[in-house]
């Protein structure tokens, strides 16, 4: 029976599935600021070597030349999902404390637990300290602290964080230096936007905004997320014809079986 | 007559040999750099016996962007090579990582081999300038410094490959050699899809299909025929 076929199928089936969820993970978080879009990717199952039946009467109980094999697949499994760190659209928001980086470069952010984590999401707040921190009130780091009597802040494209204060006094706060990684897909998102440093993605590189490769950050702008609503509607229609075809296989198979089924009446 | 059955039955069973390539073309139509298979052809060789042909059609896939500066294609004739456990592959999915030891490997893990043996990224992991570039002759860069190399090869007889998982193809150590630059390009941030047509592959499911039908109705006629001939004679 024709079962290999059924199985190679539903794998089929299984793996559109899995293809609809990445994309509608990504349909989700359309408007995430600083959100990377995911991308599932599929690779071919093993491979077994299928003896064909002799084509002679007289042939039919000796053993079938080796030529007479062929190589029968499967089916299909998933081999990752994987972020794709391409630039969003860099869209003003007004916020003086809003920051998008236009670049490769990410912000550290330092998680309550002491270790440093990375967000391309710079929608900063002030938290009760006057320091600077991200909407999940983690610290950004070097930390950034504004005082009381602060009247308006400026963010320069290399990060240098200026303070106007009440009494007409510019004072320098620090600078915000941003983390690149070579291999920035290999990255493990954590949720919330937030990224880990991983064996796969190599040490961060720190570096300042505008030098090379870590791109500028824009004060008063946000990072929106790269989902692109057409691409991914494009994914999901393919995903879906790609599901139904492999359904198709099953009906072909089932007609075939209940074929073989009437052979005697 | 008795004969006439059993070829029928060949034909039903190669038949649903038959489904199962399609069926497995089918579910791999979003496979990176998979190259579908044609279901197989019996034919007489030269010394008038019957043989089986399995042919893969190596037609290029469709090359979209992916985004990734580890993503590659090929296009053009040409094969990556990776080291797995059983030796070395030849593979066109350009779906590639870097490992946690530092080496660039497929989604197996399998690591990609250049000129000079598998590709590390090492020290360079840490390097000032981390970006990495990879020409169309396959030249790989990061920053400014040139790493390596990807050795790209070619198939001298394409269809003796044997098919392993994700996309790779086993093959004889006389069965490839280095590949001329002028005849691939490697396009970073790009991966090939799957070269799998559906209309195509539909079009030869109902082939397939109705051949089976063909097949199953003729069975019927044989058997009802045996059985007007048993019936030929009876003692009522």
């Amino acid at each position: 029976m024709p079962t290999r076929a059924l199985r190679t199928a539903a794998s089929g089936l299984y793996a559109q599935q899995l293809n609809v969820e990445v994309i509608s993970n990504n349909i989700a978080n359309v408007n995430t600021t600083g959100f990377k879009k995911n991308k599932a990717e599929f690779q071919d199952l093993m491979y077994q070597e299928v003896q064909i039946n002799p084509t002679q009467a007289s042939d039919a109980l000796t053993q079938a030349a080796p030529s007479a094999k062929i190589q029968i697949g499967n089916g299909v499994q998933s081999s990752s999902t994987q972020k794709i760190f391409k630039q969003g659209d860099v869209v003003a928001s007004g916020n003086q404390l809003d920051m998008a980086i236009q670049g490769d470069g990410l912000f550290q952010v330092r998680k309550s637990d002491g270790t440093i984590v990375y967000t391309r999401d710079g929608s900063f707040k002030v938290n009760s300290d006057g320091k600077l921190v991200t909407s999940g009130g983690y610290l950004l780091e070097p930390e950034i602290g504004l005082t009381d009597n602060v009247q308006s802040i400026s963010i320069s494209r290399d990060g240098t964080v200026d303070v106007l204060e009440n009494d007409g006094r510019t004072t320098t706060l620090g600078t915000i230096e941003l983390a690149k990684f070579m291999n920035p897909s290999g990255l493990m998102a954590l949720g919330n936007n937030l990224y880990a440093e991983t064996e796969a993605s190599g040490a961060p590189v720190l570096g300042t905004a505008g030098s090379k490769g870590f791109g500028e950050i824009n004060q008063g702008f946000l990072e929106s997320s790269n989902v692109d609503i057409v691409e991914e509607m494009v994914a999901m229609i393919t995903a879906q014809r790609a599901y139904e075809i492999n359904s198709k296989t099953v009906k072909t198979v089932e007609e075939m079986m209940t074929m073989a089924n009437n052979l005697k009446t | 007559m008795v004969n006439g059955i059993y070829n029928v039955a060949r034909s039903l069973n190669t038949k649903v040999k038959s489904i199962d390539v399609l069926a497995n073309n089918l579910a791999n139509i979003n496979s990176t750099g998979f190259k579908k298979q044609v279901p197989f052809q019996e034919y007489l060789n030269k010394n008038g016996e019957i043989a089986v042909k399995q042919t893969t059609d190596y037609g290029q896939g469709e090359v979209i962007l992916s985004a990734n500066p580890l993503d590659l294609a090929i296009s053009g004739d040409g094969y990556f090579l990776v080291k797995t456990e059983n030796g070395i592959e030849l593979t066109r999915n350009g779906k590639f990582h870097i490992s946690d030891d530092g080496f660039m490997v497929n989604g197996n893990g399998d690591k990609v081999l250049g000129s000079n043996g598998e590709i590390s990224f090492g020290d360079l992991m840490d390097a000032d300038n981390p970006s990495i570039s990879i020409s169309k002759t396959g030249e790989i860069k990061i920053g400014e410094t040139t790493l390596d190399s990807l050795v790209i090869a070619k198939l001298e007889n394409p269809q003796e490959a044997i098919r392993t998982s994700s996309s790779n193809f086993a093959v004889a150590d006389d069965n490839y050699s280095i590949a001329s630059p002028q005849n691939y390009e490697i396009v970073q941030g790009y991966l090939e899809e799957s070269n799998v047509n559906p209309i195509l592959e539909m079009q030869s499911m109902i082939e397939t299909n109705k051949d089976y039908e063909s097949a199953y109705k003729i069975m019927r006629y044989l058997d009802q025929t045996m059985e007007k001939s048993n019936q030929i004679g009876r003692v009522y």
